[in-house]
């Protein structure tokens, strides 16, 4: 095996501890924090954007840290193909720099949402999600304010039929139910992908949830992908 | 991607160019789920307002240097698209006049 997993550091990210132990200590690959400030990726073989209020929330949830210098980076790293994970605030600073299409928008509620909650993987076909067959539920965390996704209806009908909806939040068993989507995503739309299957975006915590020790491991089975991904040279 | 740094920016504040401020309105599209807008109607009705739509979103004002009003809209609308407002969600009205504000410092008097 050979590579690191590059998890990204920006100002107001808190994420990104959780997501180098994770992948160090839980999964057991080199991982390394990259500054925002950084230009180079050189050698990395996956990218994360981790939780977090990257430059406080200012304007919109990752409309600043898009212009990070080493956002420059990951777009190229992630036109050659290269895996990038974005997680809560990481998927809305993919949105922003247009990685991934859609939006994040304020909670239906208007409240923080700070639980577990279960979700249905559907399409599969991503870099990171090697380990995951649909239908699968798995139980993660969220811990976000802004975590409505919104796409138009056009859009939406498109990343259905490309199998780019990756997960939708549900209930214990899998089913979709008014109660079970929490901030009010667009069909219950937790996590999608771009259309190459190199890119990921989903609000909860898989970096969360990596031991029964605080409350659940079903995150370890989304990262471990990246067990795969380190085989493979970008 | 530091396309943003330089857009088309006129010059520096005193090199001659006039300063203009811009009034920038930020709000959700239509369609566009607004929660906060929906929030402040339940207030405004609780108080016996009758109040059909409220749309909520953000204000932000600007002062630009640019040689005349066409280059300072310009500017501004560039700003709308490539940062102040995420097209994918959000709408946003530009209205400029010319800044003739007492005192030359960057945020005027």
């Amino acid at each position: 095996m050979s590579g690191w997993v590059a998890v990204l550091s920006f100002p107001g990210s808190n994420g990104d501890r959780d997501a180098l132990s994770a992948f160090r200590d839980d999964v057991g690959v080199e991982a390394r924090l990259v500054d925002h400030r950084e230009t180079a990726l050189e050698g990395a073989s996956a990218v994360v954007l981790p939780g977090g209020f990257s430059y406080g929330d200012h304007l919109r949830c990752g409309a600043i840290a898009r212009f990070a210098p080493v956002m420059a980076s990951v777009r190229s790293f992630a036109n050659r193909g290269g895996p990038v994970l974005g997680i809560c605030n990481g998927f809305q600073i993919l949105t922003e720099a247009h990685l991934l299409p859609g939006a994040l928008l304020r909670n239906r509620t208007l409240q923080f949402h700070c639980h577990w909650t279960h979700l249905r993987f559907e399409g599969c076909d991503n870099a990171w999600l090697s380990n995951i067959q649909p239908g699968e539920v798995l139980r993660l965390p969220v811990a976000h304010g802004d975590g409505a996704f919104f796409a138009d209806l056009e859009t939406l009908d498109r990343l259905e039929a490309n199998g780019q909806v990756i997960a939708r939040y549900c209930d214990v068993d899998g089913r979709l139910s008014p109660t079970s989507n929490p901030n009010g995503s667009s069909r219950a739309i937790a996590a999608i992908s771009n259309e190459d299957g190199n890119v990921l975006g989903l609000m909860p915590h898989p970096e969360r949830a990596t031991s029964p020790l605080i409350g659940g491991d079903d995150g370890l089975r989304l990262l471990r992908s990246v067990l795969d991904v380190l085989a493979v040279p970008v | 991607m530091t396309k943003i740094l330089d857009m088309g920016s006129p010059g520096a504040v005193g090199s001659g160019a006039r300063r203009w401020l811009a009034d920038v309105v930020v709000t959700p599209k239509p369609g566009v789920n607004d929660p906060e807008g929906e929030t402040i109607r339940g207030g405004l009705r609780s108080l016996g307002f009758g109040v059909d739509e409220v749309r909520a979103g953000r204000f932000i004002r600007l002062v630009v240097a640019a040689s005349d009003l066409a280059e300072a809209e310009r500017s501004v609308t560039s700003m709308c698209e490539q940062l102040l407002a995420n097209p994918v969600i959000q709408t946003y009205s530009i209205t400029i006049v010319e800044d003739e504000r007492a005192g030359t410092g960057p945020t005027g008097g």
